[in-house]
């Protein structure tokens, strides 16, 4: 196989249903063995994009490639993917052996094969003794462990898994996002994970897909789309940011010099091409903001400190400009400000930990 | 919500006692000694009408069996039918869908006075001879709809992401069905059959315009009745009461419990 072929392409795949598109014709490329998460809002096409992919849904246009043959015309039982529910789909009337196995016997591999390889999953899964259980018996992290054990036991070339811990609590959605990550490292297998968590998508994944209304927003490594986040949405929508209003005041030699609310901000990187007058978006991450109760040397804004609220390991400052735009603040840094509240109080930050998306008007202008 | 006390005890024990006196007499007067059939009055046990009806002088064996064998090839019948007919209609969206639903589940809801009449016009029209076709011919469009509805009921509620997954592991659609779709709603099939029995051993009306010459239990029953009610006829009805209550007790074992959902 040849290192320069992808393991799965999306190409120009476009949906529509009863007269709605909700995919607008996206492409995408995995490699063998990646772990890559689509993450997106509800109703943004993740799970439509992965039903295409598995063959539970058809796509308008556009072709589905493994291995650099298109498999869009093949039914969902002869395509070499699995996929893992998000409601579980374990079979009711079966035993997690049962439907571990289902797979397999449907392959008529010969019972001792069978009975090995169920084994081997179930210790995967570290659910060694469950095998005659019926799954209303398992709880539900147990039940996700054997959905993922029944489609892992095909050896599948690519896994889909459609918000597999959707449905289990704080505690235990962490304990199986460390489990999964490290069955997939185990299996070597590619991985095709949905979720609307973006502290899931940052945690597990080698690949974040962020995606909106039927659109990739930004393909790229967890620190990419979290560091140097390409669109507004992105930024919003991944980590905790203030997005301030600016216009471009003049860009040269790939820097820009922004201006905001008639005050000068520092200069920026030019990443987008902006040119004078483009209105743009400053994304301040909540936790980069320095807080100081005194003027200090250097750029700085004046605020007023409105509030100050304790949010257990970090403290989180609501700060109001001249203007009136709300800035806020979290971590460690806001504690210098305790006792301030009502009084000035100045923020500043580091032009390398900022950075500059385009507004969502001009893009949609263009 | 529970509510104690005496009184709401009370109130289901009269309710209770309201449904069940009548077949509580019926089983009382099933023992009767007495040998009238006008009076009711009970002269003492006895297990004589019993053994009337097994000597059978009123013909009401062969009725129970002609009623018998009705129920199991209209019961039969409908099974597939109806079973079928839900599985290929429960995903389905069309524009008449509606009207579609209505319509099939009518027979349920038609006067069955009307249903018997349009049955009888509609073999004598085509030259039927009446009998246990047309019976069975009749049975089985008012036996359909039961099974019809409460399979599709079960297929309504059953997670469309089961048998995706079943696809995706490699299951075409046919073994689908016989893997997963049947076994689990087989329950529902049974329930709806046996409904669906109960429903055809049961029928009067519908029969009576349909047949002539052949002889159902009800039919039997209801002709040996005119003059007072033969104390046979409170054996066989005892004997079916049994037979009831040892159906449903059935139907309760199989019909998966519900589990506590967490």
């Amino acid at each position: 196989m040849s290192e320069t072929i992808p393991l799965l392409q999306l190409e120009n795949i476009s949906m529509t249903y009863s007269g709605t598109e909700v995919l607008h014709s996206i492409s995408l490329s995995v490699r063998k063995g990646e772990f890559l998460t689509l993450l997106g809002p509800s109703g943004c096409g993740k799970t439509t994009t992965l039903r295409i992919i598995a063959g539970l849904a058809q796509q308008t246009s556009g072709r589905v490639l493994l291995d650099g043959k298109d498999i869009s015309q093949l039914p969902p039982e002869k395509r070499e993917v699995n996929t893992v529910f998000q409601s579980y789909a374990l079979f009711p009337h079966m035993s997690v052996e049962k439907n571990i196995a289902y797979g397999l016997r449907l392959r008529r591999t010969p019972a001792a094969e069978i009975k090995a390889r169920v084994a081997e999953m179930l210790s995967l899964i570290r659910l060694p003794e469950y095998g005659k259980r019926m799954p209303s018996e398992l709880s539900g992290g147990q039940r996700q462990r054997v959905a993922i054990a029944r489609a892992l036991i095909l050896r599948p070339r690519v896994l889909l898994l459609d918000e597999p811990l959707g449905a289990l609590d704080l505690q235990l959605r962490r304990q199986m996002q460390q489990e999964l990550k490290e069955i997939q490292k185990e299996v070597g297998i590619t991985f095709i994970y949905i979720t609307h968590d973006q502290e899931e998508a940052l945690n597990m994944s080698d690949t974040i897909a962020v995606m909106n209304a039927g659109r990739f927003e930004q393909i790229g490594s967890p620190s990419e789309v979290y560091e140097s986040p390409k669109t507004l949405f992105t930024a919003g929508f991944i980590g905790q940011s203030n997005l301030l209003e600016c216009s471009v005041k003049a860009a040269e030699n790939g820097v820009v010099s922004l201006e905001m609310d008639g005050e000068a901000l520092p200069a920026m990187p030019n990443r987008f091409d902006f040119r004078a007058g483009d209105r743009v978006r400053l994304v301040l991450r909540s936790e980069r903001i320095k807080c100081c109760a005194e003027k200090p040397d250097g750029f700085s804004i004046p605020v007023t400190l409105s509030a100050l609220r304790y949010a257990g390991s970090s403290m989180r400052a609501i700060l109001t400009t001249g203007q009136g735009r709300e800035i806020t603040a979290l971590g460690h840094e806001p504690a210098r400000l305790a006792g301030m509240e009502g009084k000035t109080v100045y923020i500043a930050f580091d032009a390398d930990e900022a950075c500059l998306v385009p507004d969502k008007k001009d893009v949609d202008e263009k | 919500m529970k509510r104690k006390g005496i009184g709401g005890a009370l109130y289901i024990a009269l309710i209770l006692l309201l449904l069940y006196l009548p077949m509580i007499i019926v089983v009382l007067y099933s023992f009767n000694a007495s040998t009238s059939r006008s009076s009711y009055a009970f002269t003492g046990f006895s297990l004589k009408n019993y053994t009337a009806l097994f000597n059978d002088t009123r013909g009401l064996l062969p009725a129970l069996g002609t009623s018998l064998r009705l129920a199991l090839y209209s019961c039969g019948l409908s099974l597939v039918i109806g079973t079928l007919g839900a599985v290929g209609m429960v995903r389905r969206k069309f524009r008449l869908m509606g009207a579609f639903e209505n319509l099939s589940t009518l027979p349920i809801m038609i006067p069955e006075i009307i249903l018997g009449m349009a049955f009888m016009s509609l073999f004598s029209f085509m030259g039927l001879q009446s009998g246990m076709l047309t019976l069975v011919i009749a049975h089985t469009t008012f036996c359909i709809p039961y099974i019809y509805i409460i399979v599709k009921g079960r297929l309504a509620e059953m997670d469309a992401s089961i048998l995706e997954a079943a696809r995706d592991l490699g299951a075409n659609p046919r073994r689908v069905f016989f893997d997963i779709t049947l076994p689990l709603i087989t329950p529902a099939i049974l329930s709806g059959t046996m409904l669906a029995f109960a429903m055809s051993m049961d029928d009067f009306v519908i029969s009576f315009f349909v047949t002539s010459t052949t002889t159902t239990l009800p039919l039997r029953i209801y002709s040996s009745v005119k003059i007072g009610v033969p104390l046979t006829i409170n054996a066989i009805s005892t004997l079916m009461l049994v037979a009831v209550f040892l159906v449903v007790g059935l139907r309760t074992l199989i019909t998966p419990k519900k589990k506590p959902t967490k």
